[in-house]
């Protein structure tokens, strides 16, 4: 039986004043269910990460219903939003963003010590999770002492360590080479099969999007369902071809 | 709580630079002023201690002008009074019956002189005017005649406790008064006198009271004093315990009129005009030290957020909520505020002790303090303060984090619009620095003395400069900014890197940059005001030299020669015009000379003037000294009263108000008057023929050392012969008010390293806010010395542009402080500007900015290129 780990519901997010306003998502729909790998594609300044600002609570719609966790957003005021993100979410950044003052063990112990916990005490499941992406022998690295692959896969961590079941992803790959770019992102698909964890990712690489269960397209603010890709249908060439007819 | 402290822990240490000099900067502004109030707590204690150590005093003694009905009632109504008692003091014979006493053994005792003193009883232990070693105090209501006994006297005399001793008042001798320049006998000797029995019930410390003559005293209550002498005249008077809330301005003010008093020195030591005026500009340099420094640490901390704006939104997008990471910043802030207490007070008591240890104390240089003992009461609430005001500028980054748009902030975008947030939050802080600051300053230490017109005109025109350079920077920061931008157009053809970065720079931060200019400007203005006010105090000091010492020679140690001795002495070649004994001197009711008129006819008023030569001889006239006519408010035609006591009270007339004549530099007295040298042998008997201590007028443009050598031939044998030029007093002079003010220049050092520290935290703030901007410069070729180019460009027009604006202050506040000093302390002082410090200003306030440039270069050119083009 699935459920609903996320729910957008003709979301709505106009940047700008009265008089110069710009729309960047026009009524965006559609649902993630738990344990899903969602990729959502899009050109450069189609709206992808303002979507994910919005999923995470960070942002607020200009119109529009969000449901995370089946806990609708729109009545939250802003500290509800952050500790529903911090029950409900793991963000894995496209630049990382790694604390520079913590080392690699701490920056994945943050999710746990934000909500109360002593690190210290879970160092054997944090430890887990370094073996699991290969990162053994990065636990006390500061992260400049990391390379790219590295602090992305410290980022995939980090938003584990916390326990959320739903991973948003920004780019992961986008400032990594193919051969760290590729390990990131089966390390994704591992998470999301093996943990059970839902996997919302925005990219604009074809490659990444081979490895969801689901590809959504957003051009121009919008997501047209009939271009969606699911399963077996995806592949990149399909994915390509899709690209070419949205003109993207 | 154990993440935000983690966290805030990790923050610390990671980033020791700007944890260090924010800890330095509040430390450096503590330290200053807890040094400025250990040191002048000290000073005042040391010296109290010291005057009592001598002997005791009543901390003030009054005596009732005649006519006065119960001056004991009026004296205990007056506000400002805590306890009187009624005293007198005579010398007694004395003879004892102890065991080891001649009466012991039959034999008529050998009187002895002692000296008696008599007070109220009940009252005296309550003033703490003796320490008993042992026995008890006299019962005020015991019918018994008893007494306590010093104990030299006690020892040398075998007496103790319960034994009895006899007083008598002693045959006094007939009375000697001068009249027309002898000595005459006035009356006729006492009868013998009669024993008076007293019972010893206590013995003396040879401390307070009972160290007077040596410990052969005795005290006894005030009737029985008056029982032994009764019928003799005894002046009434009493010694008064000052209420210790009660200021001395008060006390005299309620004295009044119906009373004369004499304040003890333990009690008006520091309170004289010159010593009020000195350290209250000490602690007003204190409160200035501690608004800079808060200033450039409020700025510090309020800063911070800038370079952490990315981890205020990754934290908050991984759950963190407002509160915690507020709570980050207020524990990184206690931790640095705590630290920087702690360190202040720490080196704050450790200088002031050092100080102290060289003779440099807050009424100037010279003195000594013989113990350290530290004023908590006025340190802490100090300490915390500034902790305090540390503390608050941890709050605009808490408000700036809790409304920081995440979004933005994960972009590595700015913080967006400041807005109103922004504005109150400077508003508030001009508001805290300039009225709260000084207000709860002056609430712990108040201004000592009265609020003159003048000390309160340089008070709020301290405050004016504080609203100028701390206000409007504050308030509006871009006019400053405008200013540096302009500034740096110039060095685009010459310098296009480093100009155009310099410039967007500073339009980028204008709040940082207004705040480094005013703390440099602040300085500088210090630097300015106060050797613009030094220079006044030195020409005050050459005007006179001019007309006092200059061209004169003193000799001191002569062996009681004659004029013409001396003269022979010297020799037709001296070049010495004229002689000036300093031997006939009286003080009544200020120093009075007595010269010989035809030597002053030599040169000076009285060789311009014949009539004043026969008015000063024969015409009972005195010459003032310049600063003695002030300080009397006397002009010419005025008359002077002496006492002469065998020809009553004498009128002169103010005949000429000058400093040529009369000078002597032991004691350094500069209010003081001429008389001839006849009346000085006349009224008071003193001899006037010879001389040991003189003055020597030497022709113009002799340098005195023909006169030097003859005096040397001719009196060289005695090592007490001194010789000083008036070049040598002048130097003597000047230096010592360079060495009075070398506390002044210690806490100006100590402001100028805490300016230096605004500036150096700000740009390292800065330059972390900035780093990958300047590693993607580096990637782009950009070398070292280009990056270092940008920084110091900066810096070089931060301390141009403080140093001018703080030359301007500076030269316009110098005429208050020189009019305020003149309205305390009296001084006719001449008005001078900073003279080369205003050029020593400039360039040091340029090369302390530079200075400062260096560590954010530093630590510019250690950004990794690398990592700043491949992250975002």
């Amino acid at each position: 039986m699935t459920s609903k780990q996320l729910s957008v519901t003709d979301v709505y997010k106009i940047f700008g004043s009265s008089g110069s306003e710009t729309p960047v998502l026009r009524g965006v729909t559609f649902d993630v269910e738990v344990g899903e790998f969602v990729c959502v594609m899009g050109p450069s300044g189609s709206g992808k990460t303002t979507l994910l600002h919005l999923i995470s609570g960070l942002d607020t719609p200009s119109s529009g219903q969000i449901s995370l966790g089946g806990r609708s957003l729109a009545t939250m005021n802003s500290n509800e939003r952050t500790l529903l993100r911090r029950a409900e979410v793991g963000y894995v950044f496209q630049f990382f963003n790694l604390l520079p003052n913590l080392n690699a063990i701490e920056n994945v112990g943050l999710p746990l010590a934000i909500a109360g916990q002593r690190p210290k005490n879970h160092r054997k499941e944090l430890e887990a999770h370094f073996e699991r992406f290969g990162l053994e022998r990065c636990l006390e690295s500061m992260p400049h002492q990391l390379s790219g692959g590295e602090m992305q896969r410290v980022s995939i961590a980090r938003a584990l360590a916390g326990g959320q079941p739903l991973l948003l992803c920004d780019e992961p790959t986008g400032n990594l080479s193919q051969i760290h770019g590729v390990a990131v992102m089966e390390s994704l698909r591992k998470v999301c099969d093996e943990d059970d964890r839902t996997v919302f990712l925005v990219t604009h690489n074809p490659r990444d999007a081979t490895y969801a269960d689901r590809v959504l397209f957003l051009v121009d603010g919008e997501i047209d369902p009939a271009h969606a890709l699911h399963g077996p249908n995806i592949s990149a060439d399909a994915i390509h071809e899709v690209l070419a007819e949205l003109h993207i | 709580m154990g993440f935000a402290s983690g966290l805030a822990a990790k923050n610390l240490i990671q980033r020791p630079g700007r944890t260090i000099f924010s800890i330095l900067g509040i430390t450096v502004g503590i330290a200053t002023v807890v040094l400025v109030f250990a040191m002048d707590h000290n000073t005042m204690v040391g010296r109290q201690r010291k005057a009592k150590d001598v002997e005791w005093q009543a901390d003030v003694e009054v005596r009732p002008k005649s006519g006065m009905k119960s001056a004991r009632r009026e004296l205990t109504k007056l506000k400002g009074i805590e306890r009187v008692s009624a005293h007198f003091q005579q010398d007694v014979l004395f003879h004892g019956s102890g065991p080891g006493s001649d009466r012991s053994e039959g034999r008529l005792p050998e009187r002895e002189t002692i000296r008696l003193f008599a007070m109220e009883a009940e009252i005296a232990a309550a003033l703490g005017v003796y320490q008993l070693r042992e026995g008890r105090d006299i019962a005020p209501d015991s019918s018994q005649r008893e007494c306590l006994l010093g104990a030299k006297l006690a020892e040398d005399s075998g007496v103790g406790v319960g034994d009895q001793i006899f007083l008598s008042r002693p045959r006094r001798a007939a009375k000697e008064i001068c009249v027309e320049g002898e000595f005459k006998k006035l009356g006729i000797p006492s009868p013998e006198p009669i024993d008076y029995p007293l019972t010893v019930v206590g013995l003396l410390e040879a401390e307070k009271i009972g160290r007077r003559s040596g410990g052969k005293m005795v005290v006894v209550d005030y009737d029985r004093g008056r029982e032994l002498f009764e019928g003799v005249k005894i002046v009434e008077s009493y010694w008064v315990k000052k209420n210790p809330d009660s200021s001395i301005e008060n006390l005299q003010a309620n004295l009044g009129e119906q009373f004369s008093f004499d304040f003890s020195t333990g009690v008006v030591v520091g309170q004289s005009a010159d010593e009020r005026a000195f350290r209250n500009g000490v602690r007003l340099a204190g409160l200035f030290a501690m608004v800079l420094g808060l200033y450039v640490i409020f700025h510090t901390l309020s800063m911070s957020l800038v370079e952490r704006v990315r981890e205020v939104g990754m934290l908050n997008a991984l759950g963190a909520t407002r509160k915690q990471i507020a709570l980050i910043f207020f524990i990184e802030a206690l931790f640095i505020s705590l630290a920087g207490g702690f360190f202040g007070v720490l080196f704050g008591l450790l200088g002031a002790d050092r100080l102290l240890n060289w003779g440099i104390t807050t009424i100037g240089v010279g003195y000594s303090i013989p113990r350290f003992t530290v004023p908590w009461a006025t340190v802490l609430p100090l300490a915390g303060i500034g902790v305090a005001i540390a503390l608050i500028g941890s709050v605009y980054p808490m408000v700036r984090a809790r409304s920081t748009n995440t979004v933005a902030a994960l972009r590595g975008e700015d913080l967006g619009p400041q807005g109103g947030v922004t504005r109150g939050f400077q508003l508030f802080t001009a508001i805290l620095l300039l009225l709260v600051l000084p207000g709860m300053f002056f609430s712990i230490a108040p201004v000592i003395g009265e609020m003159s017109e003048g000390f309160l005109g340089a008070l709020l025109a301290g405050v004016g400069v504080l609203v100028v350079l701390i206000g409007l920077p504050l308030i509006v920061p871009s006019i400053l900014t405008a200013i540096c931008s302009k500034l740096t157009q110039p060095f685009d053809e010459w310098w296009p890197l480093a100009g155009q970065l310099s410039a967007r720079s500073i339009r980028h931060s204008p709040t940082r940059i207004s705040a480094s200019i005013a703390a440099i400007a602040l300085v500088t203005a210090a630097f300015v005001s106060l050797n613009g006010m030094t220079n006044s105090l030195r020409a005050e000091v050459e005007e006179w030299a001019n007309r006092a010492v200059i061209g004169k020679l003193w000799v001191r140690g002569l062996p009681d020669v004659t004029y013409d001795e001396l003269r022979e002495a010297l020799g037709p070649e001296s070049g010495v015009v004229a002689i000036e004994a300093g031997d006939a001197r009286v003080y009544n009711p200020f120093l009075i000379l007595g010269m010989q008129p035809e030597e002053l006819a030599k040169f000076g008023p009285c060789a311009k003037d014949a009539e004043l030569l026969k008015a000063l001889s024969t015409g009972q006239g005195i010459i003032l000294s310049e600063r003695v006519a002030e300080h009397y408010a006397k002009k010419v035609g005025d008359a002077v009263h002496l006492n002469t006591g065998g020809h009553g009270i004498q009128s002169f007339a103010v005949i000429a108000i000058s400093d040529e004549y009369g000078y002597f530099y032991s004691p350094d007295e500069r209010l003081y008057g001429i008389v001839a040298s006849s009346y000085m042998q006349r009224y008071f008997c003193l001899d006037t023929d010879t001389t040991s201590f003189a003055s020597l007028k030497l022709e113009e443009g002799n340098d005195g050392s023909v006169a030097i050598a003859a005096l040397k031939v001719a009196y060289g044998d005695s090592k007490k012969l001194n010789i000083r030029t008036g070049q040598g007093i002048l130097d003597w002079h000047v230096d010592d008010i360079t060495k009075d003010f070398r506390l002044f220049d210690i806490i100006l050092g100590l402001t100028a390293l805490l300016a230096a520290l605004g500036v150096l935290n700000g740009q390292l703030l800065s330059a972390l806010e900035r780093w990958k901007e300047i590693g993607v410069l580096r990637a782009l070729g950009v070398t070292r010395g280009q990056v270092a180019g940008m920084v110091m460009l900066e810096s070089a027009v931060i301390g141009l542009t403080g140093a001018v604006l703080g030359l301007a202050v500076g030269m316009a506040l110098t005429p208050v402080i020189v009019e305020a000093l003149q309205a305390i302390s009296s001084l006719p002082l001449p008005h001078r500007s900073a003279g080369a410090w205003l050029g020593w200003s400039l360039i040091g306030a340029v090369s302390l900015t530079l200075i400062s440039g260096l560590y954010p270069v530093w630590r510019m050119n250690r950004f990794d290129a690398v990592r700043a083009v491949r992250t975002g």
